[in-house]
């Protein structure tokens, strides 16, 4: 998906790319991360100079991404902050304050099931069948990082959404940070062998840890859950 | 399996008795299930503001519920692999009938009534060979069983009344055991169809299949529009990043024609839609995410309309205007243009599907 757009884009060496505002326009596998890092470590796309059409995508690629981080941070403050904090209102999104802390608590259950089941989980694929290839942003060294950091923020959260002591889940989120920190396979090509795959393995388990810990000591006591019915469909 | 002479007679014998109607139970609009604070399980009767006219326990979470179109009666099934339905009087909140899955059957969790309400249809699977089955209750004789005809696939999950006695059938793909719980036995080799059914001469009508890059998009649930058109909701079981159509659209004796958002919206929608409804002017078809926490809106030609942002939205039914929809956080929403809250249930985690009486 992402090489398709990229190599239609360059090989009609598309004006797009000298268009911030077209530019935004322009599907999604295009643009982002993932295409930026296939023009600066896929071998098949980052064989270029300085002053070429591939350099000039790279570039638009990047102030594209600058452009929504500075737009979603704009927009944080200036609308889904506010909204948040006046749940309730006349108007707002969130019916109560319940529900903005319910969507909090989403976004936290959330990222650290995608830490476990998909930066984790897709490069594990099946004993038979691990798929190293899968992991996110493999060919520049990231996956392993990418996890690490994810952690890091979603502890954060974690900490703005409960004032109460957390012990079980400190403990929880500092084991996992620990596992990643000591395990010497940036990019979870290790899971090819048994050795290594239990290694990743042994990281997607702390992670359940800290889902389970956050379930219990934020969860339950400001009544919150995973969705009930995203959690378990049919 | 039952002789045809048998299975046309039950088809056909009327019900005699002096009955309730739907008024009896406080004239809902709609049925809903629901998992309350405590934990327990009940079937809701709404009315058109989503307020409850009755509550009814049951036992244990259920899936979806079968309406009959006069009778205040409503047949909860068990989630998926249960061999048990419960046929539930809404005017007494009395179980009427407990209804049992065949031997070496089990059922998939939605049925239909048919043949006026006489006949109560059940999406089975038959354990030992996988094959999927459509069994017949004869609601005039107590729910006597009265036979069953193959599904057309594996995996049977929802199944619909077209006009002139036709049925569609999503055949999921799926092969469960009850042995291994919900696990899926035969990922690599599903093969999902839509399958249609005359009830009159017991015949196969139609089959549709999806493309062949596709076969992993299991066709779960299904919404039938005024003119007879079918609209299939699907679950993918593949890579949940691929931003494979989740709504399919499809004419007897045409092409399924099958719809996606832009590419962004697909992802978010992680590969699921749990919950497909047309609106109620029959001009718009949504189907729900819980997961992406999105109801997407499509016309009946498959062009993306909107996209609605509501964590763990689920349950989807036809309003007066446009939809009506149900979360886990209790509330009853009415959809148009906006999202637009009916009615909050404190504690009630409202459960996959809403049912229009």
């Amino acid at each position: 998906m992402v090489p398709r757009a990229l190599s239609g884009l360059i090989e009609r060496a598309d004006s797009v790319a000298h268009d911030a505002a077209q530019f935004a326009q322009v599907s999604i596998a295009a643009r982002g991360l993932l295409a930026l890092e296939r023009l600066l470590y896929d071998p098949a796309l980052s064989g270029y100079d300085a002053g070429n059409y591939s350099c000039d995508l790279s570039r638009a690629i990047s102030a594209d991404l600058a452009r929504m981080a500075v737009a979603v941070a704009d927009e944080w403050r200036s609308e889904f902050a506010p909204e948040l904090e006046s749940a309730g209102g006349a108007g707002s999104r969130y019916l109560d304050p319940r529900e903005a802390a319910q969507a909090i608590y989403t976004a936290l259950d959330t990222g650290l099931e995608w830490n476990a089941a998909q930066r984790i989980g897709r490069p594990l694929g099946s004993f038979e069948r691990p798929r190293p290839g899968r992991a996110e942003g493999w060919r520049s060294d990231r996956p392993l990082r990418n996890v690490t950091l994810s952690l890091q923020a979603l502890r954060d959260l974690a900490h703005a959404l409960s004032d109460a002591p957390t012990p079980t889940m400190d403990a929880a989120f500092a084991e996992a940070l620990d596992v990643a920190a000591r395990l010497d396979d940036p990019a979870f090509a290790g899971v090819e062998s048994p050795s290594g795959r239990l290694k990743v393995e042994i990281l997607q388990q702390r992670i359940e840890a800290i889902r389970a810990a956050v379930a219990s000591e934020i969860g339950v006591p400001l009544g919150l859950s995973a969705g009930f019915n995203s959690s378990d469909g049919d | 399996m039952t002789t045809r002479r048998g299975f046309m007679a039950g088809l056909l014998a009327a019900g005699a008795l002096p009955q309730a109607t739907w008024g009896d139970a406080g004239a809902p609009v709609m049925l809903g299930a629901a998992r309350d604070s405590a934990g327990a399980f009940g079937l809701a009767g709404l009315d058109s503001k989503g307020r409850q006219v009755f509550h009814i326990p049951l036992p244990a979470r259920g899936h979806a519920a079968a309406a009959h179109p006069i009778r205040p009666e409503a047949v909860a099934f068990a989630r998926r692999p249960g061999i048990y339905a419960l046929v539930i009087d809404c005017a007494t909140g009395h179980v009427a009938h407990e209804m049992q899955a065949p031997a070496g059957q089990h059922f998939y969790g939605h049925g239909v009534f048919v043949a006026r309400g006489d006949i109560l249809c059940t999406t089975e699977n038959h354990i030992d060979t996988g094959e999927g089955r459509i069994g017949f209750w004869s609601r005039v004789e107590g729910y006597r069983r009265i036979g069953e005809m193959p599904s057309g696939g594996v995996g049977p999950h929802d199944v619909r009344l077209l006009a002139c006695d036709v049925l569609v059938v999503a055949n999921g793909g799926i092969r469960t055991h009850p042995d291994h719980g919900r696990d899926r036995l035969n990922i690599p080799d599903m093969r999902p169809n839509l399958f249609y059914l005359s009830l009159r001469d017991r015949a196969v009508v139609e089959r549709v299949d999806l493309p062949p890059e596709l076969h992993l998009n299991s066709i779960r649930h299904l919404a039938v529009g005024p003119d007879g058109q079918v609209a299939f909701a699907m679950q993918w079981q593949g890579d949940v990043l691929d931003p494979v159509p989740l709504l399919g659209l499809h004419r007897r004796g045409g092409k399924p024609v099958l719809a996606q958002a832009d590419m962004a919206e697909q992802m978010a929608m992680r590969g699921y839609a749990g919950s497909i409804a047309f609106d109620g002017a029959g001009q718009s078809i949504g189907i729900t995410s819980p997961r992406g926490g999105r109801l997407h809106v499509f016309d009946t030609k498959g062009a993306f309309k909107a996209s609605h942002k509501r964590h763990d939205i689920c349950a989807l039914a036809s309003g007066r205007a446009g939809f009506v929809a149900s979360d886990g956080m209790g509330a009853i929403l009415s959809v148009t243009d906006r999202l637009r809250l009916l009615t909050r249930h404190d504690g009630q985690a409202w459960d996959n599907h809403l049912v229009r009486l």
